[in-house]
């Protein structure tokens, strides 16, 4: 059984927001929405502090909240692991946002914001939408670029090593902090990575057991 | 989320309020939880003392008005039967067939005193405990809706739905007191129903201790939401709305109508208090749900 995953290197990550361009432009995603964040903070107390960047998105968990709390099933998860939303079903209850301990999903309430203000949809948005349509009033997040995963399979590529069947998130990272495969394969990148490099998750104390990793070095 | 006036490289990074279900929209859901406690405990007191507007009125709020409020919090309410289905895992679908069933129950139980001729009685002890059961279940399910959700260490709290339940039967007997004063149920009802409002305050005023008192030994987060509520920024409506208009007041206008006897201002008076007071409690309680930060969450 397959189930794709993530691995985030800190150490190689320099917060260029490509990853975050590169989602928004492969999604054509409105203003104020965001499925790919980078982070920014700081630890420590002069002279000694140091800047903090942590690359997020949608953990696609193994035991998803979110699909838990979801009361239609909009919310779901395949197979391979990847959690998914169909708009159709969705009803804006946002139990799945308020449920989600990574806060990555985001209520999408109007599809009337453009990117510049009072200045309407450019053609580019208007392409945009019809490209890639979300429902306004339901919630959106991360997909894990399901259709260029569901395109390469079919086309016999490799997801994590085949650019066309990889996430765009991946392809445009510069110093190739981001890694994606197949965490059931012990033999994939990812599953070599987390044990090599002590991969670990966000929060694993809610027991959801993402499927994105992070490491150092 | 939506993330207005908070850039998004900020997100999470530290303790980050819920906002979803209090701020904008989240108003209706809000006025959605209280009135379901409200109008099943008016329900459930209606039935006790065999008060026929008692009942209607419990079965309106919960259906009309409670049912209205989810209608108007929801981002595409046309879609709202499709929640009905999946009650094995979530508690947004349980309650909404609670809903139902308190509605269908509720009216079939009630119909009998309002319309003359119909095949049944309201004495069918099923119809009764029917009608019983779900009002019981609309009043404690928000309770656990909150509850369930660990990613908000505030509300991942068994006693929470105790208090949900209470809350309910304290604004149950809120209405229902002038319903009974105006009436003319007999000092007899009245005293009973003071009694146990006393008794309920007890019971609510014991069981929010008992919840802020678990919060405090649960984990970090929570322990920052607890110190919103008593000494940040929730201090105020917690203290003037829960404590002072939903605890203090309703009990010293109790002890008062034990020594001057019960007059209409001083009925006024507990019951504006006491829904005060629950309408604080549920705001206290969804606007001081936090998450934990994930910036440091891997060990940075």
């Amino acid at each position: 059984m397959t189930r794709w995953g993530m691995v985030i290197n800190l150490e190689k990550c320099i917060g260029c927001w490509g990853c975050t361009v590169a989602c928004k432009q492969e999604h054509f995603l409105p203003p104020r929405v965001f499925w790919n964040r980078i982070l920014i903070g700081e630890a420590g107390e002069y002279p000694m502090v140091r800047k903090l960047m942590m690359p997020i998105l949608c953990n696609h968990c193994e035991d998803a909240e979110c699909v838990h709390v979801c009361p239609t099933g909009a919310t779901f998860k395949r197979e391979d692991g990847v959690v998914l939303i169909d708009y159709d079903k969705c009803i804006g209850c946002r139990y799945c946002v308020v449920s989600c301990p990574y806060q990555q999903r985001t209520y999408y309430a109007s599809d009337s914001k453009e990117y510049f203000p009072n200045q309407g949809l450019t053609e580019l948005e208007v392409l945009g939408r019809q490209l890639h349509p979300l429902q306004e009033r339901t919630v959106v997040k991360c997909n894990f670029c399901v259709d260029r995963l569901d395109s390469g399979c079919e086309r016999g590529l490799k997801p994590g090593v085949d650019r066309e069947a990889s996430p765009a998130c991946v392809n445009v990272c510069v110093t190739k902090a981001r890694v994606f495969g197949d965490l059931d394969d012990p033999q994939s990148n990812v599953s070599r990575l987390i044990k090599e490099k002590a991969g670990s998750q966000l929060h694993p104390e809610f027991g959801t057991n993402p499927s994105v990793y992070y490491i150092k070095s | 989320m939506e993330i207005a006036n908070q850039q998004s490289y900020y997100w999470m990074v530290r303790h980050t309020p819920q906002k979803e279900w209090i701020e904008g929209r989240g108003f209706w859901l809000w006025l959605a939880f209280v009135l379901g406690g409200m109008g099943g405990g008016l329900y459930l007191v209606s039935l006790y003392f065999d008060n026929t507007i008692g009942l209607v009125l419990g079965w309106l709020i919960v259906v009309a008005l409670k049912g209205g409020a989810h209608l108007a919090y929801l981002g595409r309410p046309k879609r709202f039967w499709r929640a009905a289905f999946r009650w094995q895992t979530s508690w947004i679908s349980r309650g909404i067939l609670f809903v139902f069933g308190f509605g269908l129950f509720g009216a079939v139980q009630a119909a009998p005193a309002i319309l003359n001729g119909l095949p049944w009685s309201e004495e069918i002890a099923i119809i009764k405990g029917l009608a019983v059961l779900f009002s019981f279940l609309v009043m404690i399910y928000p309770g656990f809706a909150m509850g369930y959700v660990k990613a908000i260490p505030f509300w991942n709290n068994a006693v929470l739905p105790l208090l949900f339940v209470s809350y309910g039967f304290l604004g149950g007997i809120g209405l229902f007191l002038p319903l009974a004063f105006a009436g003319g149920e007999g000092e007899g009802t009245v005293a009973a129903l003071e009694t146990g409002l006393r008794v309920m305050l007890a019971i609510s005023a014991l069981l929010l201790g008992l919840y802020l008192v678990g919060v405090n030994y649960s984990s970090g987060a929570a322990r920052v939401s607890l110190r919103a509520l008593l000494r940040g920024s929730l201090a105020a409506p917690f203290y003037l709305g829960v404590v002072i208009s939903g605890v203090l007041l309703p009990l010293m206008v109790s002890w008062l109508s034990v020594v001057v006897g019960l007059t209409w201002p001083l009925l006024l008076v507990g019951l504006f208090g006491e829904l005060g007071g629950s309408f604080a409690l549920r705001y206290c309680l969804l606007k001081a749900g936090i998450y934990k930060p994930i910036l440091l969450s891997v060990g940075q």
